[in-house]
């Protein structure tokens, strides 16, 4: 504790990652014993944890999930113990002279492509596939008297949440989702509502086993753990 | 997430198709080069597949989680490789930028929210946001900053503390 003056002045260029790497490996050792320098991170990190928030959101290059598939399919198969199998791409690929290996990519990218049309299109989650469910939102009258909300789930791993009617939370805060499983809740991303009260947001965590989706009000770079009861439950 | 950790690629994919797009925006603002920040998604992505890197539900949610691993390695590559260079000659506009389209709700509610964000960016001090965008952006040390800007060491750290803590205040209480 005797050297926590000198750590904490630390605590910001910490939560930035503008420490250098030994510095940095110093001050997690002492942050791990010392309670107030926790506590002040915790109090800053929301800033901190926001500033990546503030990017405009770019397209990512549909190569890079095909790439990611490919290598990730390929080792499940291997951990599962299987020949490896290419992806469809990869296999017509093999067939092709080195010189034309780049059209089966492009061609998977206009699948891609197309998909994300069609979907544009109208075609809503709950119709994507047999195992969808849209699941209807209990509202606290009292603080969302003309709320509603829908979770469409597919597969149970995760989801969105759509709401409408929401009142907009006062003094700068937002809604947060959780997800709560065996009494414990797990944090989803914050999201806000529009002048008409509609918003969105996706559910990250695997729906299977959890009893309930909720919604609390939260600081707008969310929290933890719920600031209060929540305003709105999807009971799974 | 625990379908991730169990070796799903499924839930993997969905992963990556909530969080890709977030993650490519990151590290190409940070490094400013469209393969120098493919390449850094990769390896984010691929690390937490092999390693199934710890998701602690108490740190907050898989968006922060996520983005916080893409920065770590985008700081990397940046303080380790030649990104820095590469970001510099790209200065001029060169790289073309595709902004996502707002096909889902959830995409309209992110730029929505980021559009918030930067606007309480541009609340701070003209000084306190360089200092906190040259370090979380940058992936500039404090020490490097203190030499581009020419000031004391100290005065770094205080900019970067009183940044955030008024970041915070702005966000939290809406006082933008």
């Amino acid at each position: 504790m005797n050297d926590h003056p000198r750590h904490e002045e630390q605590v910001a260029p910490y939560l930035l990652s503008a420490l250098p790497d030994a510095d940095e490996r110093d001050f997690e050792r002492h942050l791990a014993g010392c309670a107030d320098c926790r506590a002040e991170a915790d109090r800053l990190r929301p800033a901190a944890d926001a500033l990546p928030r503030s990017v405009t959101p770019l397209a990512a290059p549909p190569r890079i999930k095909r790439s990611l598939m490919d290598t990730v399919e390929r080792e499940a198969a291997e951990r599962r113990g299987e020949r490896p199998r290419r992806s469809p791409g990869e296999r017509l690929g093999m067939l092709l002279p080195e010189t034309l290996r780049l059209r089966p990519a492009v061609l998977a990218g206009a699948a891609v492509v197309l998909a994300a049309l069609v979907f544009a299109a109208g075609f809503g989650v709950a119709q994507l596939g047999d195992e969808s469910r849209t699941l209807s939102a209990s509202v606290d009258d009292r603080r969302a008297p003309a709320g509603s909300g829908q979770l469409v789930t597919a597969d149970g791993t995760g989801g969105t949440l759509r709401v409408r009617g929401m009142p907009e939370p006062r003094g700068g805060f937002v809604y947060q989702a959780w997800v709560k499983r065996r009494g414990e809740v797990v944090p989803q991303d914050t999201f806000e509502v529009g002048e008409d009260g509609s918003g969105a947001v996706g559910v990250e965590e695997d729906l299977q086993g959890a009893e309930a989706v909720l919604v609390t009000r939260e600081p707008p770079s969310g929290s933890r753990r719920p600031s209060g009861p929540p305003v709105m439950r999807v009971t799974l | 997430m625990r379908l991730v950790g169990d070796g799903d690629p499924r839930a993997f994919e969905l992963l990556y198709d909530r969080h890709g797009g977030a993650a490519f925006s990151l590290a190409y603002r940070m490094v400013g080069n469209r393969s120098a920040a493919e390449d850094i998604i990769q390896e984010a992505f691929l690390a937490i597949w092999r390693s199934r890197l710890r998701y602690d539900a108490g740190r907050g949610s898989v968006r922060t989680w996520m983005l916080g691993i893409v920065h770590h390695r985008a700081i990397d590559a940046l303080r380790h490789n030649v990104a820095h260079d590469r970001r510099r000659a790209d200065l001029g506009g060169v790289e073309e930028r595709h902004e996502a389209a707002e096909r889902t709700e959830v995409e309209a509610a992110r730029r929505e929210e980021a559009r918030n964000v930067r606007s309480a960016l541009d609340e701070l001090p003209d000084e306190q946001r360089q200092t906190l965008e040259l370090a979380y952006f940058g992936g500039f040390s404090q020490s490097q900053i203190a030499e581009m800007l020419e000031m004391p060491l100290g005065t770094v750290k205080g900019r970067m503390r009183l940044g955030l803590e008024k970041l915070r205040s702005t966000l939290v209480e809406g006082l933008a």
